[in-house]
């Protein structure tokens, strides 16, 4: 089991800050998903920690071995690795088996390797002598670990594997990879721009933008207190109430909401977040806070448009949320209804 | 057949072929500038006739009734011929493509085929059939059926690949057959127009055997008769200067036609293949025009061979040089093949793994000198090895060195398409399981471009093989190779003895056409 510990790392490519003073730790047989949107510099992270790329400042550790630093570089393979590329990567000349014998050396071939690995990741082994191109891109993403597996890499890093297969598919692939790091493990990052994947990956999540390490911590704490408006916003549908804090309390549209985080900073008006899993509409209200503005039904959820109409509610603040329901009829647009939060909430200042 | 560009690279792929922000060493840039500086000496050469003879010795030089004859046979044999092979290509490849034509896959064949006849073996049909042929009709007519596949190809590669929504879209907006036909696809091929018609004109102004065999002069035949006469005198460098200026003017007319238009597929999708029109009444029509074209492009030189080949019988097989000139041209080409893809694949690698203006920069330099004339880079040649090192003059490098520099597009090109499906996330995959950079590029980069270097030594080998000016001025004395010695035969009026050799050379060009037409027809990837 090894351990990763990255610090102060920088990187311009072409002249551009890609990468801007960043640390993440990650502990011995742990998983990390690094999170962000395209160009925020999260690929390009992964490829300095598998020494394909040297960085221009700071240091990256796997356990206590320094590998890359002003000094020190170990290249790509001498460091351990084991990589997954977006697409797989796998030789188009080699069949499924030489595939992941690629990295295994000598004795080691002639062994029980192939088999085993493609058994640790779910993939049939009659499949063992086809070509890539014969596979489907589950299979194919599939053999790309076993590859990047069998010779019992030290770290395992991915970049984007699931992106590039259907959404059934890649739940199905995802929960095979973890099962797979799970049973070996092995210490693994991963990158993607899917905040879902992201959260449901790891015991551990990092926030990248713009080169800077947002946020990191345990998926349930960042998703719960999310340290940025932005940050809360990219990691699931965030509806921000216009309130007003005093202590603990915060006063608002939809009355009073326990303040569990309060992220507020120099000025502007400050913003409760609210998930719609807090939320609740009462269609028969005895008082309505709320008029739905607009209406639309998409299979098991409605996505209602609803204009606070409540004290002190601003007149153009219109909140957007998907509303689960079994009954999508009644929520036609007029109607006037009583919107209410449950739950703590973490209070942000927005700057309009 | 240099510069048929049927690159086959994917486009719109997302596996990424160039390394991003990652510079390339400075030993291959050095080593591409030493190319780059090495291919170019034929361009310097000219350059320098300008300016050590100096203008005073060059204008009555170049201007003289002769050189203006010259000058207008040159210029009415481009203008005309490219304009009349661009359409008959054009014609052939829509015909071929896009019409529901009896025996389409037939004549998609045979349309191309005419390139595995050199020119001037062509023409000895043409002139041993019709003794009476010559004068810019006969270099016309000759020169058109033997180039026209120049433009066939890219133009039957293009309108394969064309999206057929964008000619649906033209439909469902009011358009007729012909109309789509002139608004959406004339204009999606005029990339391919331009880039054949320069091939066709660069053909047309550096051909010589073609020409001399029917007596029609042009600046290439002028220089070699002159080249006899004097040598490499002024007279003949005056000459060489006119012909590469005209090739210069065509190169950068046709780079500023070109722009900066791309007709790439916008957006992704099942890569279709087009709707056919049926052609009812005027089927009988096309395939009677096809017909008589292919009649006269192989039909003709393929009989007066067959004729040679009969009145030779078994002695014209047995003279004594023909043994010769096979092992001595395989030798040759051979190691002009084998050159060629060693000075290419530098150029190449900086080109598709480090793209930018520098590789542009130098990769267009190497396609400047191969668009000379062989007779230019042959002058240029035989000038500098006899000033720098005498003891190069006529030897195997030279000869060499003349094949990379004439025959480098045709290597390029496959190393490039090659390269471009090598995708770089391989060799980082092979380096994250514990290769180093070189052993990786071994392992997984070399067996994937190893058809490209196969496609590209042959098509260099093949062209070498056909090579005739160049190998006349530069060889050792007393190499024999089949070009020459069918020339010498043919130009002998030894018809009968030259045919063994004819026919020798058809083989030897039709592997080459062979690949070249595949590589056009393959399906884009994705």
């Amino acid at each position: 089991m090894t351990s990763l510990t990255i610090e102060q790392i920088s990187k311009d490519l072409g002249g551009l800050p890609v990468l801007r003073a960043v640390s993440l730790s990650l502990e011995a047989g742990s998983r990390l998903a690094v999170v962000g949107a395209s160009g925020s510099g999260k690929s390009t992270l992964l490829r300095l920690i598998a020494g394909f790329d040297r960085p221009d400042s700071g240091s990256v550790r796997i356990d206590d071995s320094l590998v890359s630093d002003d000094a020190v570089f170990v290249p790509a393979h001498r460091r351990g690795i084991g990589y997954v590329a977006q697409d797989g990567a796998l030789f188009p000349h080699l069949t499924v088996a030489q595939n992941i014998h690629f990295g295994l050396r000598g004795r080691q071939r002639r062994g029980h390797e192939a088999d085993a690995a493609a058994e640790l990741v779910g993939l049939d082994v009659r499949l063992l002598k086809r070509y890539p191109h014969e596979l489907s891109g589950g299979q194919q993403q599939r053999v790309a670990l076993a590859r990047a597996l069998a010779p019992g890499p030290r770290i395992l890093l991915l970049d984007e594997p699931f992106s590039a297969l259907d959404s059934g598919l890649r739940n199905q692939t995802r929960h095979a990879v973890v099962e797979a790091v799970e049973r070996t493990g092995t210490t693994t990052v991963l990158v993607t721009h899917d905040q879902a994947e992201a959260l449901s990956f790891g015991q551990q999540i990092a926030v990248i933008s713009g080169g800077r390490i947002d946020q990191a911590g345990s998926p349930i704490q960042v998703f719960q207190n999310p340290s940025s408006p932005q940050t809360a916003d990219f990691l699931g549908d965030a509806i921000f109430v216009p309130c007003q804090v005093q202590g603990t309390i915060a006063e608002s549209a939809l009355g009073r909401l326990h303040v569990a985080y309060d992220h507020r900073a120099g000025g502007g008006e400050a913003r409760a977040l609210l998930r719609p899993t807090q939320l609740s509409l009462d269609l028969n209200p005895d008082r309505t806070n709320a008029v739905i503005v607009r209406s639309s039904f998409s299979g098991s959820t409605v996505r209602l448009d609803l204009r606070l109409t409540g004290p002190g509610a601003p007149t153009d603040s219109v909140l957007t949320f998907d509303l689960m329901t079994a009954h999508p009829d009644g929520y036609a647009v007029g109607t006037a209804v009583a919107l209410s939060a449950a739950g703590a909430v973490g209070v942000y200042s927005l700057a309009h | 057949m240099d510069n048929v560009t049927t690159s086959t690279a994917p486009r719109g792929q997302r596996q990424r072929i160039a390394s991003p922000g990652s510079r390339p060493s400075a030993l291959l840039l050095a080593l591409v500038c030493v190319i780059a500086v090495a291919v170019l000496v034929p361009v310097g050469f000219v350059a320098s006739v300008v300016a050590q003879v100096g203008w005073p010795t060059l204008a009555p030089l170049i201007f003289r009734p002769k050189v203006g004859e010259l000058l207008v046979n040159s210029v009415l044999l481009v203008v005309i011929g490219v304009p009349l092979c661009v359409t008959i290509g054009v014609g052939g490849a829509w015909l071929v493509e896009r019409t529901i034509l009896p025996g389409r896959r037939l004549w998609a064949v045979l349309l191309a085929a005419p390139l595995a006849v050199p020119a001037f073996v062509s023409s000895y049909g043409w002139v041993s059939a019709v003794p009476s042929l010559g004068g810019l009709s006969g270099g016309l007519l000759v020169a058109t059926l033997a180039y026209f596949p120049l433009v066939y190809l890219p133009a039957a590669a293009t309108i394969r690949r064309l999206d057929p929504s964008l000619e649906e879209t033209a439909r469902s907006l009011g358009h007729g057959s012909w109309g789509v036909f002139f608004t959406v696809v004339l204009p999606q091929l005029r990339l391919a127009i331009w880039g054949g018609g320069l091939v066709v004109a660069l053909h047309l102004l550096s051909e010589y055997g073609a020409f001399a065999l029917i007596r029609f002069d042009t600046f290439t035949t002028a220089i070699v008769v002159q080249y006899q006469s004097t040598f490499a005198g002024p007279a003949a460098s005056a000459l060489g200067v006119v012909l590469a200026m005209i090739c210069l003017v065509l190169l950068v007319l046709e780079a500023s036609t070109r722009g900066h238009a791309r007709y790439a597929k916008v957006g992704s999708g099942s890569g279709r293949p087009g709707m056919r029109l049926p052609l009812g009444p005027f089927a009988p029509v096309a395939v009677a025009a096809l017909g008589v074209l292919v009649m006269l492009s192989l039909g003709v030189p393929l009989a007066s061979l067959g004729r040679w080949l009969i009145a030779g019988g078994a002695a014209a097989w047995s003279q004594p040089e023909l043994g010769t000139a096979v092992v001595q041209t395989m030798l040759l080409a051979g190691g002009g093949a084998a050159a060629a893809i060693a000075v290419a694949m530098p150029v190449a690698w900086l080109a598709v793994r480090h793209p930018g203006r520098i590789a542009r920069t130098l990769e267009g330099a190497t396609y400047v000198s191969s668009s000379l004339p062989a007779i230019i880079v042959a002058l240029a040649l035989v000038t500098v090895t006899l000033r720098t090192v005498p003891a190069l003059y006529q030897t195997t490098w030279t000869v060499v060195f003349a094949y990379v520099i004439i025959f480098m597009p045709r290597a390029l090109v496959s190393l490039r398409s090659g390269l471009a499906q090598a995708p770089i996330a391989l060799e980082e995959a092979a380096r994250a399981l514990g290769r180093s950079p070189m052993v990786a590029r071994m392992h997984v980069t070399l067996p994937l471009i190893l058809p490209a270097i196969g496609a590209g030594a042959a098509l260099v080998g093949l062209g070498a093989a056909n090579e005739l000016t160049a190998t006349l001025l530069l060889a050792p004395n007393g190499t024999r190779t089949l070009a020459t010695q069918f020339w010498s035969a043919s130009s002998a009026v030894a018809y009968a003895n030259a045919a063994p050799y004819a026919v020798l050379l058809i083989l030897l060009a039709a592997p080459a056409v062979a690949i070249l037409f595949t590589q056009s027809r393959k399906r884009e990837r994705g």
